[in-house]
Parts: C-alpha cells; structure tokens; sequence
C-alpha cells in the first residue's frame, strides 16, 4: 500500500506565514517538514516535486493498524506541524497521487477498486499533474526544491484538450475506451493517460536518498585534560561513524571536532553557555578510516589545543560518495587515498601551506617560487627495476665510471645550488673599485669576512611599475632593482649577496651549497 | 652438502626474507658474491647520486633500506649531491621528498639540475626569523622546527603511499647543538623504520648526525667553489677500510 501526501499550495502559503519555524527557531519550509513526516513514518519515501510525497506504508499495519489508521496518524502528524494536506492511500502509487491532488481529507481505496474510485474524477486531473507523472515514468522526477515545469517532460495538455473535445468528462470515460483505438489516434501518450485513468502502477516506488547526518557525541563524566585520554574518546566516536560511512558507500571529505570545554577563555559560546573549542579540518580525499580520521584530529590539536579540560566531545563529518580506483597490473600504483593521507598528516603537522611541489614561476624576481599540489604522474616505476638496471649497468662494465643511473643532461657537471634565506640578511658591504671586498651582517652563525673572490654583478628588476617597494624581498608584488653578487669569504663560505639600487642597501641573499 | 654450507645458505635466505642480505657483505663477500646467479635473488638498491666519480666510490649510489648522510661545512657541496640524486631519481619516475626544516630550498637552481617537481614533495618548515630575535626564542623556534621535520620524516618514511625512491632531511643550516638535543633513540628508530625498505633516506648536515649500519657517510672537504667549481668527497662506510684521499667531483661554475 502507498500513501500519497499532497500539500496544497494556499496550505503551503498559509504554512509560510504562520508556523514557518521549527521547534528551536529554525526556519522550516514546508517541502522539507513534509518530508520529514513522511520520513518518521517510512524510510521508503519519494517525492513528486515540492508538494507531493509517496510514502510505502507496507510496514506499517503491525505498527499503527489499518490504512485508514495509518492516514488518521499520518494527518494528524502534519495538523501538528501545521500542514493541511491531502491524504489518499492505495495499493497504486498513481492512484494515490490523482486522488491525493483531487480530494481533500483523507482517501482510502480499497485494493481493486482503484478504477471504479478514479472514475468520478475530472479530466483535467491528469492536465495538473501528468507532466509530473510523466517525468515519473521517465525516471525524471523532479527533485525536491526545482520548479515543476524544469524536468524537462512535455505536458499532456494538448491530448487531454482533444479528448475533452472528444466528449469526454471523467477519468472513467477515459478508462472505458478501447486502449488499440486510443493508441491509433494518440499514440503512446494517449495509452499512458489511459493506464493512469484506471489506476495501473506504471513503476515501482523509488524512495529518495536520505541525507543521514554523520555524527557522533560522548558526553564524558569527568572531564579530561591532554590529547592522550581525548585520543581514546576520539576513537570511540570516530569507529562506530566510520563504520556507518563503511556501509552508506561514503568518505568523509570534512572533519569536525568540536569540544565543550569546562572553562577557559570564550572562543566561541556553545549551547546552555558553555565555551567550545571547534576544529575544521578538510580532508584531500574522502576518507573513512578511523585510524586516520583519529591521527589527523590528534594532529590539528597539537597544533592547536583546547584551552582547558574537556568534558563533552562532538565528531562530525560532512560526506561525499566513495571514490573507485582502478590500479594498474604491471606498473606501481600510487594509492591515492594513502597518499593523500599521507599529505593530510603533514599538511596537520607542518600547515597545509607548507607541503607540496615546487613550481616555478615566470619571473625574474630572485628565489620567486610557487607551491603546487603534490600529484605525481601514475607511471611510477619500481625501485626494483631501476636498481637492476643500474647493477646490470655496472655488471657489464667493471669500469666504475658506467655506474652512475642516467641524469637529465649526464654530459655536463651538476650545478651548484642555492640555499636561499626568505627573509634577506641585511649586511654591511666594503666595496672597493666597484666590488665588495668585506661582507659582515649582524646574524649569528653568517658573521661574514673578507672577500676572496668575487663574481657578478648581475642585474635585475621588475614590477617597476607597481607603487609600493620592498627592495629585493622575494615572494612579494613589490618592484626590485638589485645587482646580484656570488662572494667567496675567507672561511670557505659562498654567499650571494644583493644590492638593492634604490636604497643602496645590501642583503645576504643565500649561499651556495 | 658439508653442513656448514646448508646452515649458511639457511641463514642467508632468512635474511633475505627480512631484507636483511646486506648484511652479509660484513662476512668479507662482496655484493656480487652474495646475490650469486641467482636471478631471484635480491639485488641490492641504490639509488645513483649522478656524480659518476662519487658514484663509483659509492659502488653505484646510495643504499636504499638505509640512512645514509652527506656531511661537510658550508659551500662544501651538500645540497649539490643531493640535488642531483633527486634529478637522477625523479628522471627514472620515482617519487623523491625533501624535508626543508628551515625553508632553504631554491626551486630555481635545483630546477637547472634537472629536477622534476612533478614528483618530488617539498615539506617546508618555518624560515629562519630576522637576527635581532632574543637566542632562547631562536633555540625553542629551532628546536621546534626540527622536532617537527624529524616527525615529517617519520611519516614520510612509514608511508609506503608515496613510493618514495629517494628522502632527503636538509639539516646543514641547522646548529649542532640543537642536532643533539634530540634523543639518540631518534634516529635508531628511523633505522628501524627504513630497514628493508625501498627508499633510500639522506640526512645533510655539518657534522655527523645518524648512520645506519647498511649505510654510508658522504664526507665533504671545503674548497673554492668559484676559482675552481666542484667538490672534494670521500666516502666512509662500516666495517670498511676507506681511503682517506678524497675525490674530486667536477661542478657547474655558479647557481642560476
């Protein structure tokens, strides 16, 4: 049996206007608190657009009792939360759509009377919702909160005008018709009027997706202080979540801890008046291992503790569909749920800022760099293979010089490299004929010295253009002009060292390694 | 088959079930003797630094399933090895990452030693403040950026999600001192953590830091490296014999 829940659209209105709250000040509108009813009474629910709602009550007569009861509790419910609506049960979701929008009060057809029960209806029922049972049958319901004309299904319109002016009045004129005659002159639309005039199911029920709330809370009796005890609570919440993610096929792509503490400075105030302490971690990749939830959580409050002990713990997630990989049979795979776990915990330990790939950017700017997401090509090769080429390089010559594994560029030496200083060194610089023969700077562990050799100067500038200036700072938008400089000090040390032209300062840049 | 023979073979297949053959090398046998004819048999991993002189005093490269390290002072060439190993692995396709506890790394230099940043994750610390801020602040910022780049290492290493063919710790700008006060249970730990595995771990610093017994110390001799542009390496090993001569490895004269 089905239960069909029709909110008219002066009730609807009228919902609007007065009882438009939920019972903790949350405005509801009606659409959802009649598929919430429907939900309290069946799992199974579909919706038809924003005022119609099918119910499977199948269940139910062990629970409540006869359909009549069943749509007695079903109207009272919705009278309770303000809703007058329409009510039909019978054994066809499609007569109980038609009778829900054509009576008010509460239907109850009989199995096998569903054409007799239909015949008294006008004909224009069909004209009011048979573009929605249309796109029903389609499998292109409309979903919850879009307009009713967007499902993209044509109306019956125009066949229900010529049947109208065929003489036709009722659906039992409709259903009396010969279907071979009706399918001649109006095709399959006009069948498909026909069936729903004598109330025959057209498809199962498709009951929507529920939108489950992932959360758990432990309410502790003493309070606890450190991450130690926390982490045992953590893992008692986040088990049980996981397992519920495990079997809807989800992966948690937000993480929310939020603590309500005892006592401590005012964060953020939490219900009854209490102080909490919330932490929002978003994940790389959605995940729905506890473990790994638990050591991410763990992680960020290291970073970040509560301000004082701790006696009720709330763990929520915001879900997204699980993911499918497909690895490959020969080459390695990167597992990229373990590897974006991996980043999620160095992202927890170092700042999320701080890992990643270099890039380079294009500019000039001395030690101008990006940072990009981390996401190696899929063709990893396996160590195995590349160490036993570079033995059977070195087998089959016994010259030491074939041992080395290919380079990019084997034929020419490697270069020096850079350590750069983010923030520039200011230095005292001792130039003489034009170049610099004594750096000292006030850092310890860079005291500086005389100056062996020198290379340079290479010049530099950009964003000249722009207003502000912070000379030869790297990573900024500010201009620079600089002459850059390679100086080999008395104690072995090779700096760079910049000189910025417009101030005429000098800053240790970095130094070669 | 005398029975010393079968109970030797019995014991080189456990360790090789453990990943452990190497250390059969300490029996007087080189790696070639060990692995036999064997085409099964494990072979042993390195990973090339590119600097075909160093290579050939490293008998092929870096150990993989070690720690190895790459000492010297300043300007000494550290980064430069390093750089080029990560060139050399990224070009084979392996995932490398560089642990930068003091945000030193220049992508623009390293980029002219062939480096693929595609694959190799770049975990930053904190960069060193201004020179006027008070020592203890200094101290405590250092010790914290350290004590949070050896847990970076950690889980880099215990992830085999990266596939990580080569890791490097950057520690040459970082004091000694500072260096010392992690517990020594640090770096045996990291030896457990690697052993057996296929990622070969470099620590850089001044002085020697953590070695573990299947790996190598890079020793690194001061040197112009503007007048005369290269390096003076030598290679120190366990329970072998290394000459004290240092060889010579050819550099590119300055940094882009």
């Amino acid at each position: 049996m089905f239960a069909c829940l029709y909110l008219p659209r002066r009730a609807s209105s009228a919902s609007d206007r007065g009882k438009g709250q939920g019972a903790r000040g949350i405005p509801h509108d009606p659409h959802t608190t009649l598929l919430q009813i429907a939900r309290d009474f069946s799992p199974r629910v579909e919706t038809h657009g924003d005022h119609t709602v099918t119910i499977d009550i199948s269940g139910l007569g062990s629970l409540i009792g006869e359909p009549r009861a069943i749509g007695e509790e079903l109207r009272r419910t919705a009278a309770d939360a303000g809703l007058g609506v329409h009510i039909a049960i019978a054994v066809s979701t499609t007569t109980a759509i038609l009778l829900a929008h054509a009576r008010a009060g509460l239907t109850v057809v009989a199995p096998g009377t569903e054409a007799a029960t239909l015949a008294p209806l006008p004909l224009r029922v069909l004209t009011q919702l048979g573009f929605r049972l249309q796109a029903s049958d389609a499998g292109l319901g409309p979903q919850p909160g879009a307009g009713s004309r967007e499902s993209g299904a044509r109306s019956p319109e125009p066949e229900v005008d010529q049947l109208h002016r065929w003489g036709l009045r009722t659906l039992g004129d409709l259903a009396a018709l010969p279907s071979s005659e009706l399918s001649a002159r109006l095709g399959h639309v006009g069948v498909r009027l026909q069936r729903w005039a004598r109330g025959e199911e057209m498809r199962p029920l498709v009951p929507a997706a529920v939108g489950e709330l992932f959360e758990e809370s432990l309410d502790l009796e003493w309070p606890i202080d450190g991450l130690e005890p926390l982490s045992f609570v953590l893992a008692r919440l986040l088990e049980p979540l996981c397992d519920r993610l495990e079997r809807g096929d989800r992966g948690a792509v937000v993480l929310r801890v939020t603590l309500t503490l005892v006592t401590g400075p005012r964060h953020s105030l939490g219900e009854g008046g209490r102080d909490r302490h919330e932490r929002v971690l978003e994940l790389p990749a959605p995940m729905r291992d506890a473990r790994v939830l638990r050591t991410l959580a763990l992680l960020d409050l290291e970073s970040n503790p509560p301000p004082a002990a701790i006696d009720r713990v709330a763990v929520g997630v915001d879900v997204a569909e699980g993911r499918v990989l497909q690895f490959g049979l020969f080459a390695r795979a990167l597992p990229t749920d373990t590897l974006a776990t991996l980043l999620a915990r160095l992202g927890a330990l170092m700042g999320s800022d701080r890992v990643g790939a270099p890039s380079l950017v294009d500019t000039y700017r001395p030690g101008a760099f990006a940072m990009a997401k981390f996401d190696p090509p899929r063709t990893f090769t396996n160590p195995r293979l590349c160490a036993s080429e570079s033995d059977a390089l070195r087998r089959a010559s016994p010259k030491p010089s074939a041992v080395a594994g290919p380079i990019p560029n084997s034929s020419a030496p490697p270069a020096s490299v850079l350590r750069r200083f983010r923030s520039p060194i200011p230095a005292r610089v001792v130039v003489e004929q034009g170049r610099p023969v004594r750096v000292t700077t006030d850092r310890r562990g860079c005291a500086g010295g005389r100056v062996e050799h020198c290379e340079g100067p290479w010049r530099s500038s950009g964003d000249w253009w722009r207003s502000s200036h912070v000379p030869c700072a790297p990573h900024a938008t500010s201009p620079w002009n600089c002459d850059e400089w390679d100086v080999e000090l008395s104690d072995g040390t090779t700096y760079r060292i910049s000189q910025a032209h417009d101030v005429g300062a000098w800053f240790v840049d970095g130094l070669v390694d | 088959m005398p029975a010393a023979a079968v109970d030797r073979d019995y014991l080189e297949s456990l360790l090789r079930d453990r990943k452990l053959d190497h250390t059969c090398w300490g029996w007087g046998l080189t790696p070639v003797q060990v692995r036999g004819s064997d085409p099964m048999n494990p072979i042993r991993w390195l990973v090339p630094t590119g600097m075909t002189e160093l290579d050939a005093r490293l008998e092929g490269g870096l150990p993989r399933g070690h720690l190895s390290e790459v000492i010297g002072p300043r300007s000494s060439g550290r980064l430069a090895i390093l750089v080029s190993a990560l060139a050399g692995a990224t070009s084979r396709g392996e995932a490398v990452a560089l642990i930068d506890p003091l945000d030193m790394f220049d992508p623009v230099t390293a980029s002219a030693s062939g480096v693929d940043f595609q694959r190799m994750l770049w975990i930053r610390g904190e960069s060193s403040g201004s020179a006027r801020v008070s020592l203890s602040s200094e101290y405590g910022t250092l010790q914290k950026s350290l004590d949070r780049a050896v847990k970076a290492l950690n889980i880099v290493l215990q992830a085999e999600a990266g596939g990580f063919g080569l890791v490097v710790l950057d520690l040459g700008e970082v004091a000694a001192q500072t260096i010392k006060r992690l517990p020594y249970i640090t770096w045996l730990r990291l030896h457990r953590v690697i052993e057996g595995s296929e990622t070969a771990c470099v620590l850089i610093g001044s002085e020697p830091i953590a070695r573990s017994s299947g790996g190598v110390t890079v020793q690194l001799a001061s040197g112009s490296r503007l007048q005369a542009p290269g390096l003076n390496a030598r290679v120190i090993r366990a329970r072998k014999v290394e000459s004290d001569q240092y060889v010579r490895v050819p550099l590119s004269a300055a940094a882009c």
